[in-house]
């Protein structure tokens, strides 16, 4: 063998010539070693860069910098609020819950686990903006048989339909929510000129948030006309996240404004 | 051993079998379907049969609501409408407009209950049946049976009840309301229809009770909600173990939830025994 490697033999040409290392393959480090050549590591090249990757997995994942793991900005008001208040935790441990999407995958499950977290639902935004009963569009009412046309266009049972989260803003959904339940009034009196009426059959919906504030928490006088009304650049900054011009009263402050207040 | 089995085959071999271990041979118990982790228990009653139960406490909550507390309570003085959380407000709920309350609380509950309050001829609006829902309204007003069904679209088990004027304030009040559609109401008509929710059609015994301790819960917070309120109006009437029937009172919760399970539960135990006996009836036959 030795004889060989003076003559030039590589590994595979003393595998091809004498066999070594072609049984178990157990020898072909020390053939290395023989032959003079390295050991094959080929992660040597990659320990740099995984040693940055691991840091910096290391730091995002550290309590200060959640903040550096959100999928985008907050939303308005919510810069403050920890990933947990809306992000809970998903039932069972992390084992129990792959166990689980491996048996749905599998098919001896039949629905998807939540793995670490649970998706964010109507109680994690209700637990600050508890509105007692008393919102004018309160998301579970939706569930009721006769909105099955708007649940199927806008799904607005749900409060993230509206107001997606990380998103810099207050409402991520453009203006076209009124028209799926609001095209025929029955108002005994309708001062209003052009008449609510006229103004569904024009398709003028984005006159509504003009005087209506969707959720009608705030505390104002009602525009009597459509003159009167808000400036319809000014609903849109507001649902951009702007200032509201539907005023500052409003009926239920949100859970952090309560505490606030004492 | 062939050539093929090198160290790093050998050590992906390895992780493969832990893998496998981790994810297959199940220490832990697996978890429950994913919205049914409250189920527990063996013993299954059909859906119907919870949303039955829930519309008869419903029914007793409001009876007793409407005739022992806001009947004798308008007579004092009192006033109830539908903007009791207004601020300032110096009025207590309506009957509708407690349903309202007890439905929002339903809705934030671990119960999985749904709670909706229609009418043809509704006061508020917002409250109007249109579509299917109207369809199912008018039949059910016809024969005053409710109407069980089964929701495809959002797989819900359904069902309608008919909400009966019960008491002299429902008549007049709804007649006489400024933006009352209709105004010849009478006692025993169909007034309206409450609409209850369940999202599955096997319930444990385990879940029954929970969906009814929290329907109770509800209807508690409810209540005390407007007591909270009201002690602190012009005209406060004292919160205590009496009743308006008797003067310028109001039960407290307590008392008042006394009353409401003494007329609720029992025919929510008759009804309870009757399905769990009939199950346990059919088992004893089959086991001969």
């Amino acid at each position: 063998m030795q004889e060989a490697i003076d003559q030039g033999a590589d590994l595979a040409g003393l595998g091809r010539e004498l066999g070594c290392g072609t049984d178990c393959g157990s020898c072909v480090p020390e053939l290395r070693q023989l032959l003079g050549q390295p050991r094959r590591r080929p992660w040597v090249p990659l320990k740099g860069p995984l040693l940055v990757a691991a840091a910096l997995v290391l730091l995002a994942l550290a309590p200060p910098l959640e903040r550096v793991r959100a999928k985008g900005p907050a939303n308005t008001g919510h810069d403050e609020l920890a990933c947990a208040e809306c992000h809970l935790a998903a039932p069972g441990t992390l084992r129990q819950q792959l166990q689980a999407n491996v048996r749905t995958v599998v098919g001896l499950r039949e629905t998807w686990a939540p793995v670490v977290h649970q998706q964010v639902n109507n109680a994690a935004c209700e637990h600050c903006h508890d509105r007692q009963g008393e919102d004018r569009h309160p998301p579970f009412r939706f569930r009721e048989a006769r909105f099955e046309e708007a649940r199927a266009a806008i799904a607005p049972q749900t409060c993230t339909s509206c107001h997606q989260e990380h998103r810099g803003g207050r409402v991520t959904r453009d203006g076209d929510y009124c028209t799926h339940c609001h095209q025929e009034f029955e108002l005994d009196q309708d001062a209003l000129e052009p008449s609510h009426q006229q103004l569904a059959d024009d398709a003028r919906f984005e006159t509504c948030l003009q005087c209506h504030d969707f959720h009608g928490n705030h505390l104002y006088a009602l525009p009597e006309t459509l003159d009167a009304s808000f400036e319809l650049d000014a609903v849109k900054a507001y649902l951009s996240g702007g200032e509201s011009p539907y005023g500052t009263d409003k009926r239920f402050e949100d859970r952090r404004s309560r505490e606030d207040e004492g | 051993m062939s050539a093929s089995w090198t160290p790093p085959r050998v050590l992906a071999a390895l992780a493969l079998v832990v893998a496998g271990i981790y994810l297959f041979v199940s220490a832990p118990p697996p978890l429950p379907e994913t919205g049914e982790e409250d189920l527990g228990g063996d013993r299954r009653v059909d859906a119907d049969l919870l949303l039955e139960l829930v519309a008869m406490e419903n029914a007793a909550f409001r009876t007793l609501y409407t005739k022992e507390v806001v009947g004798p309570g308008i007579k004092l003085g009192l006033v109830y409408d539908e903007h009791w959380l207004r601020k300032g407000s110096q009025t207590g709920p309506l009957p509708a407009v407690a349903l309202r309350g007890v439905a929002v609380r339903l809705d934030r509950s671990p119960a999985d209950l749904g709670l909706f309050l229609g009418a043809e001829f509704a006061i508020n609006r917002g409250n109007k049946f249109t579509g299917r829902s109207l369809d199912l309204f008018r039949e059910l007003a016809q024969d005053k049976q409710p109407r069980f069904f089964y929701d495809t679209e959002q797989g819900l088990h359904t069902a309608m009840f008919p909400d009966f004027a019960v008491a002299t304030p429902c008549v007049t009040c709804h007649s006489d309301h400024e933006k009352t559609p209709k105004t010849d109401w009478a006692m025993g008509d169909v007034m309206g229809a409450t609409t209850w929710t369940y999202p599955r059609g096997q319930v444990s015994t385990e879940e029954l009770v929970l969906v009814l301790t929290e329907l109770r819960r509800a209807f508690k917070e409810t209540y005390q909600s407007y007591l909270d309120r009201v002690v602190k109006f012009d005209l406060a009437p004292e919160v205590g173990e009496r009743w308006p029937s008797e003067g310028l009172f109001l039960p407290d919760a307590d008392t008042f939830m006394a009353e409401q399970e003494l007329r609720a539960s029992r025919r929510t135990v008759a009804l309870l025994i009757q399905a769990v006996g009939t199950d346990e009836a059919a088992e004893v036959d089959a086991a001969y």
